[in-house]
């Protein structure tokens, strides 16, 4: 097999991993995982909300996760490790879920998108955007955006800083598809350069003499 | 003269569908558009005054099948001038799309027409006005490559202090380099924006 096959084949496994995962533990508030290849095996973290959910009660869960990874995704020795969210509101995984849930109860789609984008942004993210699309209130299908902050779209800012979920929800109309990009609030864009302040000559003398 | 038929294929007479009706008819006049299948009365009522009613289906007039040319997605072959020889009426489904599109055109038109002339106006899915204004201008000895179409329409709804746009992502024919969306339209998008919500 050729190089870019199997990195191709990698990559729509670790997808279908991502998308397994993310329909099993949608009650433990799912947010994303990440897979890395040990010489053991593989080392699988997942990210929830409520780790004691994927545990399980003594580790039942998160053993039969364990079964299913290596048998359904033909995974080697998967280890899997949970681990809690620190700050849901920086989780693309858990906004969307959220808006996805706001959605099912009924509430207007620009009423969630707004509600999330604000709640993601007091939470110290750099930028953020989140698509709302399908048949919104009307019959024939478009798609809503609301963006804030900065957010690279391209390069390795885009690579490394911006983090992304999709998740779809089945309404009355049609299905309707979230998708929420998130900027670290970590990331210290190379365009965006910050002057200091010029101080007045007196205050600097006056600081230089206090010190 | 050469007539379009837009062929009414949704359940009820939603307010964009109106709009788009409406805009058809202001485009190429009403006396040269048709909207046939209207089976409700009420309908029919308010789209006389964009054009002729016929409560039938274009599907039913068996006599007439092959001077009627559909436009339909599915279709192999592009639309030239050429086609449209000895040609009455043009069809357009009336049909609000969905994303991807299910190709309802063939399913509800072209499918029961098999005499009929099936022409496609290009890879993505136009709005019903957009459709009709292009296949007006065909009818008028253009050739599709000479008219601009911008595919995906992205309209700004406000800046501050969040970023709100609505994506159509369909078709729309260029006039004068804008693209061809009733200002109506854009309105009714615009209405229930809840800018109390981001503050």
């Amino acid at each position: 097999m050729s190089t870019v096959k199997r990195f191709m084949k990698e990559t729509i496994k670790k997808v279908e991993i991502d998308e397994y995962l993310q329909k099993e533990l949608e009650r433990a508030g799912y947010g994303g995982m990440e897979m890395m290849k040990t010489p053991l095996g593989t080392r699988v973290t997942v990210y929830a909300m409520r780790p004691g959910i994927v545990i399980g009660r003594g580790g039942e869960t998160v053993q039969q996760l364990t079964k299913a990874l290596e048998e359904k995704f033909n995974l080697s020795n998967p280890q899997i490790s949970v681990a809690e969210i620190e700050a849901p509101e920086l989780n693309p995984y858990v906004i969307a879920t959220r808006i996805a849930a706001a959605l099912k109860r009924g509430v207007h789609f620009r009423r969630a998108g707004f509600w999330a984008l604000s709640r993601v942004m007091e939470a110290g993210a750099l930028g953020a955007e989140i698509i709302i699309s399908g048949k919104l209130t009307t019959e024939r299908a478009r798609y809503e955006k609301f963006v804030a902050g900065y957010l690279p779209k391209s390069g390795e800012a885009a690579s490394k800083y911006v983090r992304n979920a999709e998740v779809h929800v089945q309404l009355k109309p049609g299905i309707y598809g979230v998708k929420v990009k998130i900027v670290s609030p970590e990331f210290k864009p190379l365009d965006r350069i910050e002057v200091p302040e010029a101080k007045v000559e007196g205050e600097a003398a006056q600081e230089e003499a206090e010190s | 003269m050469m007539k379009i038929v837009i062929e009414h294929c949704e359940p009820f007479l939603s307010k964009w569908l109106l709009i788009e009706y409406e805009f058809a008819s202001k485009i190429i006049g009403e006396e040269n558009l048709i909207f046939s299948n209207v089976k409700n009365m009420k309908d029919a009522e308010v789209l006389s005054q964009y054009g002729e009613v016929w409560r039938e289906s274009i599907t039913r007039k068996e006599e007439i099948q092959e001077k009627i040319l559909i436009l339909d997605p599915k279709a192999e072959a592009r639309l030239k001038p050429f086609d449209l020889k000895g040609i009455s009426y043009v069809v357009v489904g009336g049909i609000l799309g969905d994303h991807p599109p299910r190709g309802r055109t063939y399913l509800f038109i072209s499918s029961k027409m098999p005499l009929s002339k099936k022409r496609n106006i290009g890879d993505w899915q136009f709005s019903i006005d957009g459709s009709v204004y292009i296949a007006w201008q065909v009818i008028h000895g253009k050739r599709l490559e000479e008219i601009p179409i911008v595919k995906g329409v992205e309209i700004v709804i406000q800046k501050e202090p969040f970023e709100h746009i609505i994506g159509l992502p369909y078709a729309y024919p260029l006039v004068n380099g804008r693209p061809l969306i009733s200002e109506k339209l854009i309105e009714y998008l615009k209405s229930d924006v809840e800018i109390s919500e981001c503050a």
